[in-house]
């Protein structure tokens, strides 16, 4: 490898991966202690300063183009830290409470984490795929960690047997795509398709099998199955990790391949893109409605929301793109913020009904409207994050020509009322059965409070935000001059 | 620049959230102290009606936020969007409104309200709702007004659903939301349409561009979806079956939304936009007919009511069809009676609303049927019903009349407007006549509500709660209605007293700086004297004859309404949802299986059709040769692999596995893969070590079947995927030889890396990092093995 | 060596399949990965057969085989785990009746 000064450039990844040994250490010299969350934290927030100090701003190809450092990388990157840190924060309690082993817990977050860093930052279909298998590895044992739960271990094989399959389908794809343009850099890739499309069936086979492996990764319908099971059984935090962080790590990924690799072919993967989309955000809002279970519930949302963020890679605009990073942040603080309630709901009720929350609007009222607030984001209601995200989409579709696609997505936005409104009428107007007040663990209050402020500013003043995620581009700019 | 404007929505809004707080300080005070707020900003307000007569517009504004260039079609931009407001004419009579009813509304609510009912959460939502109503109003871009119009909907929901323990009130709160918040976002997507066409969403920006905007071939969907979220909003046909459901609310609550506040949302965006998007033959129809429909509509329902609560809420949907029928006309006369409409509207529907809430206090009833003859108990409470109800009728002189003739005065002078609406000349004839109708039924209910309920004959029956005979209610009660129909009184006599100050600057902030028609009670002898006549005379038989009046519309069938649809609609979802669920979400995991490559099957095809014929360029026969041990080879290792999921024995199965691992090892070196045949001598045998160890530990499963259908699908599925990769992957001949980064790897290994196997250098050297990288994730792997299996168990959750 | 590229890319076409086969028809999650393991093998065949061929990119495409042979090893590690975790509680490795989790 010819050295160079370019190590400081995944010095985040580094530090990640090492606060994950130091996080493991910790949790090997003092059991049930919370240390290992502590050293977590720190280790993240070392990353992103080290992140957005040193590497923020430069654009730039190192080892043989297998590692991209450029806006859109470093800005996913901070995403996934941020998202990492939160989880840390709020499955403080979770840990404990479940005998959970905290340091290998940690360190599996943290390992995922690294995993998705190389997911956004490269344009290498290797180094993409090794990403994706460490996050998918991790995510598969962070899964099934809650030994003593069926449900758990459940979920965890349902993971494992399809996330298999689907790396199969994404590799077939990978090597119908090698096998057409020579190569598995991303840049190259695009180069040998620009001059014409030789052997186009092969390589809309290998589109095909790429929209599909991705799909399960990205929890569209159909290749969704996996993840309601998954995000139901899984423990609480790793649900809302797998939920935010390897969902967006998933479409970073994607575009990536897709605008950067395959725009050749872009109108056959935009028609595949915009079908998924309007299934996926319809399949995820109707099924969502029937449920009971909180969890269930947030899964099968989670699913439509997917169908929502994918609109912006059907449409494929660099603003799309922007958009969908928008939407994927407000999302994420909305979802963790959501499951810092629903944490410390299931510490009293482990079944995690929607039942459950009745009375919550007496028993625990800041935490109730801060779950209100959250569920407006969902929907998509000022002044919430949720409510820009899909502004900026629906803004971005009609821009793009497809104002029926907008329309869709607002028709899903309205089916989706009631069933996230189900649950601020049962905290509001449902009488629990006992109004004894709920006190929470700090790690949950805090987490809820980072959401629920993150929910509103990005809700109430987007500016600086939305001016981060618009100088964002899929194709870095140093392509175009030749690598 | 006037910061009073926000400081009105910011400090209604705070002492919303402070009001749980406050009920500690006040206790069941809480309502009147709280109800200051909205009397001084009446106050305030009304001091600045000299300024607003002159035509004065107040305004603040703070930049909210950017939107970048780039995401308009055509790249326009960037541009601001404003936390903007704005108090102009049309602003200003609502926000009189507002603050005077809600003033009223929380003095009466106080009153209203048991001594143990939780008045901090009570009026915490009713300060919210009334900041939120001052928001809209206030607002002066289509993105603020829809943050607060949304923050209505939800305020409103928490309103209806105050008796929570009712199962009707949480349903009925549910349709208010469901239905007005679906109503909010239709509002938004056509806010968003008219930003793509007009390229901003400023009302003063608007109001300049509407001709651009009219012509626009988005304007047939921005108006529809604009007037989607008005209507759901005003309970207008057909989305009125909101309504009725909301009377579950406590009656004050009724009284504010469903004559000044609320409802009148709705209005008030059909007023701003009339200026904007109005005037157009689909604005006539759509508008005009709507409101006219729901004037009879639910006039005619309001009859079939027994409960006094519901024949007020279909009143309610019948007047604001009234008034939306005369923004759908937009004549200069038509706007003018419909501003005044809207402030004879609140005071008259609110003091009647009061005036229930009295009697259902009473008696502990509100049927219609049961009460009689309570004007000698309750005198107050039935002088305030006769006035506020006659006002509602049209009868002089009291301020209903006014608008009222001045409505069927606007509808004979329809001509001009219907000029270029397909039907027009029926129009211009049935828009009077259904006027005259809707107006006949509304003066019969008005009556039973009034004069049956308090003169008819009979004995009131006594409340349930048992403190005797019934009376008037405490001055607390009693007083905001009297307030209201005074009110009603001398806005009939002097009309005059309102049309400079409040009407007239209303009707200009819709109509652009025009004259407005004077107001007077006495118009002379005309042809809408003569219909006011009509109405009067032909209502006085209906309701002398009441029975036998029910006894024909008994036999009529009752409207179509959206609560079947509604109902229908949510019980389809569920069903829906239901179906979809139980069929593709079975939990097992074949199922999910065959699913995803089901998909990825037809994905495959739809694709493949999607290129249209091509020509799968086959080199079939291929070129070149191929050797006996070769074929052998292939159909040997392929043989060998179906043998896998075939076998009984699971050793006899890893033994294939193991031979398919072999064939590779022979195919790599075939194809100068040395590495790779020795990675996979070392690493195949690891793999299936692992699999026959790991047999050692588990049960044997006896039979490995599937339902017979479940087996086809399986054939078919994983023979279909074969067969479209094999046929997709004959396409493949002629391969680019381009000269890569590989080339580069090759020229380079040995000057750079000292290396002459290609692959060893690659993998130490220049994919370095890669090697590493997968190092982790095999550690990883061994790590999760490591916690999944049984070293350190500690049993389950405490 | 003159083997036609069609010929491995149809043997690896044949072992995707029967690998997809392998997933779905069995109950015993241990023969699902065998499957897997099938269709990985097809993949590996498909870039070492597209790497001989594209002169240039030979290395790239065998290197990847190399990654994805051991990735994968240790993804069947993983399972194995889980697969055992299963096994212990619920004294069965049938898939049909892990369906806890549905709807």
């Amino acid at each position: 490898m010819p050295v160079d000064g370019s190590l400081r450039l995944i010095l985040p990844e580094i530090i990640v991966a090492g606060t994950g040994l130091l996080a493991l250490t910790a949790g090997l010299v003092s059991r049930r202690s919370r240390l290992p969350g502590f050293v977590s934290m720190l280790g993240l927030a070392a990353a992103a300063y080290f992140l957005l100090a040193e590497v923020a701003g430069e654009t730039t190809q190192i080892w043989s183009g297998t590692v991209l450092v450029d806006g859109f990388s470093t800005l996913f990157k901070a995403v996934f830290l941020g998202i990492a840190a939160l989880i840390a924060l709020v499955s403080f309690d979770y840990i404990e409470r479940n005998g959970l082993p905290a340091g290998e817990f940690h360190l599996l977050v943290l390992l995922a984490t690294v995993g998705m860093m190389f997911m956004a930052g490269s344009l290498n279909l290797i180094t993409i795929y090794i990403g994706l298998e460490c996050l998918a590895l991790a995510s598969y044992a962070l899964t099934g960690m809650l030994r003593g739960s069926a449900k758990s271990t459940e979920a965890s094989l349902k993971y494992i047997l399809i996330g298999a399959i689907s790396s199969g389908v994404i590799l077939f794809g990978m090597s119908l795509v090698f096998g057409v343009a020579g190569s598995v850099h991303l840049a190259e890739i695009n180069a040998a398709l620009a001059g014409g499309t030789p052997m186009l069936p092969v390589l809309l086979a290998g589109m095909v099998f790429l929209v599909a492996g991705l799909g399960v990764k990205m929890a569209a319908v159909p290749f969704h199955m996996w993840a309601p099971d998954v995000y139901h059984g899984a423990p609480a935090p790793v649900a809302a990790f797998l939920i935010t962080a390897s969902e967006a790590a998933a479409f970073a990924a994607a575009l990536r391949i897709f605008l950067v690799g395959l725009p050749a072919i872009q109108e056959h993967w935009t028609t595949v893109f915009v079908a998924l989309a309007v299934i996926t955000m319809t399949f995820g809002n109707v099924t969502a409605i029937v449920q009971t279970n909180m969890r269930r519930m947030l899964a099968y949302s989670a699913v439509a929301q997917a169908g929502y963020v994918m609109v912006g890679l059907a449409v494929a605009s660099e603003r799309a793109v922007s958009a969908m990073i928008y939407y994927l942040i407000a999302y994420a603080f909305a979802t963790i913020g959501a499951f810092a309630v629903v944490i410390l709901l299931g510490r009293y009720h482990p079944a995690e009904d929607i039942a459950d929350y009745r009375g919550l609007g007496r028993r625990a009222p800041l935490l109730a409207l801060t779950l209100t607030v959250f569920m407006l984001s969902f929907i998509g209601i000022p002044p919430t994050a949720g409510f820009f995200g899909k502004f900026y989409l629906f803004q971005s579709a009609v821009a793009a020509g497809m104002p029926w696609l907008a329309l869709i997505m607002v028709l899903n936005s309205m089916v989706s009322i009631p069933y996230y409104w189900g649950v601020v009428q049962t905290m509001y107007l449902r009488e629990g059965e006992t109004d004894a007040p709920l006190p929470a663990p700090a790690g949950v209050r805090w987490t809820a409070a980072i959401g629920l402020a993150a929910t509103l500013i990005l809700g109430l003043f987007p500016d600086q935000v939305v001016q981060l995620v618009s100088a964002v581009q899929v194709v870095p700019a140093l392509l175009s001059g030749g690598l | 620049m006037s910061w009073t404007l926000p400081v009105s929505v910011i400090v209604s809004i705070a002492l919303g959230l402070a009001a749980p707080g406050l009920r500690r300080l006040f206790g069941a005070g809480l309502g009147r102290v709280l109800a200051l707020w909205p009397l001084a900003l009446f106050v305030y307000f009304l001091g600045l009606a000299p300024g607003i007569a002159e035509g004065e517009v107040w305004r603040a504004s703070f930049r909210w936020f950017t939107v970048p260039a780039g995401w308009l079609p055509g790249g326009a931009g960037p541009f601001d969007v404003h936390f903007g407001f704005a108090l102009d004419g049309l602003a200003f009579l609502f926000v009189l409104l507002i603050t005077g009813v809600g003033a009223l509304v929380m003095f009466y609510a106080s009153s209203y309200l048991g001594k143990d009912e939780n008045h901090g959460a009570f009026f915490a939502y009713l300060m919210l709702f009334v900041g939120a109503m001052l928001g809209v109003v206030l607002a002066d871009n289509l993105f603020v007004m829809y943050l607060f119009w949304e923050m209505t909907s939800i305020t409103s929901f928490l309103l209806i659903g105050f008796w929570s323990h009712r199962p009707e009130s949480r349903a009925g709160a549910l349709k208010a939301l469901l239905v007005t918040a679906a109503g909010g976002l239709a509002f938004l997507a056509g806010a968003a349409l008219i930003l793509v066409a007009a390229g901003s969403v400023d009302l003063e920006t608007l109001l300049a561009g509407g001709e651009g905007l009219r012509s626009s071939p988005l304007y047939p969907a921005m108006l529809v979806l604009v007037l989607l979220g008005a209507f759901t909003k005003s309970a207008q046909a057909p989305f009125h079956l909101w309504l009725p459901n909301a009377m579950e609310a406590p009656t004050p609550v009724s009284a504010y939304l469903h004559s000044a506040a609320m409802v009148k949302a709705g209005i008030y965006l059909i007023a701003r936009m009339a200026p904007i998007l109005g005037g157009t033959a689909l604005w006539v129809l759509l508008v005009a007919g709507a409101g006219i429909v729901s004037l009879v509509l639910g006039a005619y329902l309001a009859l079939r009511q027994t409960d006094l609560k519901a024949i007020l809420a279909f009143s309610t949907i019948s007047q604001l069809g009234l008034i939306i029928a005369l923004f759908g006309w937009g004549t200069t006369a038509a706007v003018a009676a419909a501003v005044l409409h809207v402030l004879n509207h609140s005071v008259f529907k609110a003091a009647l609303f009061m005036m229930v809430g009295i009697v259902d206090h009473e008696t502990g009833t509100r049927d219609i049927r049961a009460l009689r003859g309570l004007g000698a108990f309750m005198p107050v409470t039935a002088a305030v019903a006769m006035v506020a109800a006659l006002a509602l009728a049209g009868v002089p002189p009291l301020n209903g009349f006014v608008s009222k003739e001045m409505f069927f005065a606007a509808s004979l002078e329809t001509g001009p407007v219907l000029a270029g609406v397909p039907g027009g000349g029926v129009l211009a004839v049935l828009f009077p006549a259904l006027a005259v109708l809707g107006s006949i039924f509304t003066f019969i209910y008005s009556l039973r509500i009034s004069h049956g309920v308090f003169f008819g004959q009979g004995r009131p029956p006594a409340a349930a709660g048992g403190h005797g005979r019934p009376h008037d209610p405490p001055a607390g009660m009693w007083l905001p209605p009297v307030v209201l129909a005074a009110l009603a009184v001398v806005l009939g006599v002097a009309p005059g007293l309102a049309e400079g100050s409040i009407v007239a600057p209303a009707a200009r902030g819709v109509l652009g700086p025009v004259d407005v028609p004077h107001l007077a009670l006495w118009h002379g002898f005309n042809a809408p004297l003569l219909m006011s006549a009509a109405v009067v005379a032909l209502g006085l038989v209906a309701y002398a004859r009441g029975p036998a009046l029910d006894a024909v519309i008994g036999r009529l069938p009752v409207a179509p309404n959206m609560n079947a649809l509604y109902d229908g609609f949510l019980d389809g979802l569920q069903k829906t949802a239901d179906f979809v669920e139980k069929r593709l979400m079975t939990g097992f995991t074949r199922d999910y299986i065959a699913y995803m490559l089901g998909f990825l099957l037809v994905l495959l095809g739809v694709t493949a059709a999607s290129v249209g014929p091509f020509s799968l360029q086959t080199d079939w026969p291929p070129q070149g040769s191929l050797e006996w041990a070769e074929l052998l080879l292939a159909v040997l290792m392929a043989a060998v692999a179906l043998s896998v999921p075939f076998f009984r024995s699971r050793v006899a199965a890893v033994v294939s596995m193991g031979a398919v691992g072999t064939g590779l090892v022979i195919m790599w070196t075939l194809f100068r893969a040395p590495d790779l045949a020795l990675t996979t001598l070392v690493v195949e045998p690891v793999t299936l070590l692992l699999f026959l160890l790991v047999f050692v530990y588990l049960p044997r499963l006896t039979r490995d079947v599937f339902p017979k259908t479940a087996r086809w699908v399986n054939v078919a599925l994983a023979a279909g995927g074969g067969l479209a990769t094999t046929l997709l992957l004959l396409g493949v001949r002629g391969l680019r030889a381009d000269r890569t980064v590989a080339d580069w790897y090759i020229e380079n290994s040995l000057p750079l890396a000292h290396g002459a196997n290609v692959v060893n250098v690659i993998l130490v050297d220049f994919r370095g990092f890669d090697t590493m990288f997968e190092i982790t994730v095999l550690a990883l792997a061994g790590l999760g093995v490591y916690i999944l299996s049984n070293l350190r168990f500690k049993g389950g959750p405490k | 060596m003159s083997i036609p590229l069609s010929y491995p890319l149809m043997l690896a076409a044949a072992l995707f399949g029967i690998g997809l086969y392998g997933a779905l028809s069995q109950r015993n999650a241990i023969r699902i990965l065998m499957g897997i393991e099938l269709m990985l093998n097809a993949v590996n065949i498909n870039l070492v057969a597209f790497a001989y061929y594209l002169e240039g990119a030979a290395a790239a495409g065998q290197v990847f085989a190399l990654f994805i042979m051991t990735v994968s090893a240790a993804e069947v590690a993983l399972a194995l785990a889980i697969i055992l975790l299963l096994a212990k509680r619920e004294k069965h490795i049938d898939i049909e009746q892990v369906n806890l989790l549905r709807w």
